[in-house]
């Protein structure tokens, strides 16, 4: 995957929004690129803007009171940045999909589900309605739905959240993008049915070779679906690596916090006596518009030093192709 | 680990053949067309100073289930005893002090907590609404309970908007604690925090059953966070307890096919063990207001045979504390 040149890469893109409170850093500065066929995870909580960076590479930030404010998305040669609006628009569901936490609130409940994905096909890829409904109903297959004919004419009210996510997925791969960005994919869903979206995304994505970006809370989820691994904290990267790397030898403090505060199911059939009480990442997250000079996880850090105080770190490689923005040395 | 069953013969919680179900109307007349089986008889009981977990896919029923011990909906029919006495019976005035003995902590901290009255008052309330204390004596109890949850005393005065997501759940379990209840029940208390918050809220749970002797009826759909705080615990589908067991028995030797469907779909956070690709459970959970005859697993179960079509499994102990409803086993 290495050798290829990447489909999509972002350098030191800034997202920025103007509150009361002050400017919002809600990007501040950050690259990464994904090749053909690779999934790169996007792992952080709430606040850490990795929503808000998916959001910036299709520009869907409401401006105002949100800007990009600095730094570039090269897709194809083109900086997205810096393209106009027309241009974006056919590169938005086309050649970069997106698909959501809430299947329900990103379909529209007055649309049949073959209207909504036939047309895409028709805007974008110039089919006739007829070549559009076949697609569609051949797109409902692929993410098996059964009886797809039928419920070509259903609407999202009368499917359960499972199907809706897969509609959704149908709708996203339509036109065969290079990208399809995935913003916690499976949160609302059960378990049963998040193991079933995740295999399917899998295998559509063997298939089509597509680059995927999972952006998601659940590190289970990272282990089970990601080659690489991108942990935000506050706006900003603060590591990188490939999947085994990260969670054999994580070399940031924040992404060790996150991976001990997790129940593991894991230990008990280890034997590991759970019922004790699990590493807490003390605090909580600052808010984006008052960030510290030095590191944003300082005040939560137990291996803070003054110098996390005043200088920022700087994202550097730890060992080969692993990357981190820390200060200290991480024993393994 | 192991609990003390000695203690007492009376089970603090004592639930048999509990069903609550829903009417769906329909037409002008508002006639009832069906129902929703929301709980179809559970029995179930808890000892003091235990914690059940209760798992399940949505619409599983599980949280009207909660609601029904509280009796926040009123149950169909079954019993449901608190310290050997008979609830489903009373009436408002016996209820209200019944509830002193259980109370409620909810999913979603931002709604649970009125945004127009300061915290340390929606505390307070509890206590004078039950006649507890007033004044400056609930204020001083209040100042203590926000002590024992993490609270800053000087945050009593702030509104709910003022906080954060895991304090917020600090103030709920705060309240639910005024009343010095026996047995909490936690419906998803954690499933809306950030996992670096959600390990503070666990432990604080953990920390207040050792201090006070609680008991929680913990319903998550998390089963690592299950794991990790339950001593025994049920899985239950379309409104039925399928499944019940201590926990490492559970996880260890799961009898039913439906728990071993949910253990095998929870993605484990280590990339060198990567799921079996046979393990995707097919389809979606049937509805509650029309559930499967014979074994209402029967539709998604990968090992169904003719006989979990027609009869409904019996719910038996296959070994001392484990009993399980499936035909196979």
């Amino acid at each position: 995957m290495d050798a290829q040149a990447p489909v999509l890469e972002l350098k030191n893109l800034e997202t920025h929004f103007e509150t009361r409170d002050g400017t919002v850093r809600a990007v501040d500065g950050v690259s990464y690129s994904v090749g053909a066929g690779e999934t790169l995870a996007v792992v952080g909580e709430s606040g850490c803007g990795k929503s808000v960076l998916s959001l910036s590479i299709l520009r869907l930030i409401p401006n105002p009171p949100g800007k990009i404010v600095g730094g570039s998305v090269m897709f194809g040669g083109e900086d997205l940045t810096q393209v106009s609006e027309e241009r974006i628009r056919v590169i938005r569901g086309n050649k970069i999909s997106m698909i959501f936490q809430e299947p329900m609130t990103s379909l529209n409940p007055m649309m049949t589900i073959g209207k909504q994905i036939s047309e895409p096909l028709t805007q974008h890829m110039g089919l006739s309605k007829k070549q559009a409904t076949n697609r569609a109903q051949e797109m409902l297959d692929l993410v098996q739905i059964p009886d797809s004919k039928k419920w070509l004419g259903g609407y999202p009210h009368e499917m359960s959240g499972g199907m809706r996510q897969r509609v959704m997925i149908a709708i996203a791969l339509a036109c065969d993008p290079k990208v399809l960005i995935a913003d916690e994919p499976t949160t609302a869903l059960d378990v049963t049915i998040q193991a079933q979206i995740l295999l399917l995304i899998r295998n559509l994505q063997k298939k089509m070779g597509t680059a995927v970006i999972m952006v998601t809370h659940d590190l289970g989820v990272v282990a089970e679906v990601a080659d690489r691994v991108v942990v935000m904290y506050a706006g900003r990267k603060v590591e990188e690596a490939n999947v085994k790397d990260l969670f054999a030898n994580p070399q940031h403090p924040y992404t060790i916090g996150l991976m001990t505060a997790i129940p593991r199911l894991d230990k008990i059939t280890n034997g590991d006596d759970l019922n004790e009480r699990l590493t807490e990442i003390p605090g909580v997250v600052l808010p984006l518009y008052d960030l510290p000079v030095g590191c944003a996880f300082a005040d939560r850090c137990s291996f803070t030093t003054d110098k996390c105080r005043t200088d920022k770190p700087v994202f550097e490689e730890k060992s080969p192709s692993h990357w981190a923005a820390c200060w200290q040395e991480m024993s393994s | 680990m192991a609990l003390d069953q000695s203690k007492s013969n009376i089970p603090l919680l004592e639930v048999t053949n509990l069903k609550t179900h829903f009417p769906i109307r329909k037409g002008v007349f508002s006639r009832v067309s069906g129902h929703v089986y929301a709980v179809d008889g559970v029995t179930i009981s808890m000892q003091d100073g235990e914690t059940l977990g209760l798992v399940g896919e949505s619409g599983s029923g599980k949280s009207t289930l909660g609601k029904s011990i509280m009796r926040l909906v009123e149950p169909t029919s079954g019993e449901i005893k608190i310290s050997g006495t008979e609830i489903t019976g009373l009436n408002k005035q016996d209820m209200f002090v019944h509830r002193r003995q259980v109370q409620m902590v909810f999913q979603d901290p931002y709604s649970s907590l009125n945004p127009r009255i300061p915290v340390g008052k929606i505390v307070a309330e509890a206590l004078q609404i039950h006649g507890i204390a007033t004044g400056k004596e609930a204020e001083d109890m209040v100042k203590d309970i926000f002590q024992r949850v993490g609270l800053r005393p000087s945050q009593m005065r702030n509104y709910a908007n003022e906080f954060s997501g895991g304090q917020r759940q600090r103030i709920g379990i705060a309240r639910a604690l005024a009343l010095n209840p026996k047995l909490i029940i936690a419906d998803e208390p954690v499933s809306a925090l950030d996992v670096s918050v959600q390990a503070q809220v666990i432990n604080l749970f953990m920390d207040l059953q050792k201090e006070y002797g609680l008991s929680y009826f913990f319903i998550a759909h998390d089963l690592a966070v299950v794991a990790q705080i339950c001593h025994r615990i049920a899985v239950m589908y379309l409104g039925k307890i399928v499944e019940i067991a201590d926990r490492d028995e559970l996880f260890k030797s799961p009898l039913h096919p439906y728990t071993r469907a949910l253990l095998a779909s929870i993605p484990i956070p280590n990339p060198e063990i990567r799921p079996a690709k046979d393990r995707v459970l097919q389809g979606d959970i049937p509805s509650p207001s029309n559930p499967p005859k014979g074994c209402r697993f029967h539709t998604r179960c990968p090992l169904v045979e003719e006989k979990c079509r027609i009869d409904t499994p019996e719910f038996k102990e296959v070994s001392p504390g484990h009993w399980a409803a499936c035909h196979l086993t």
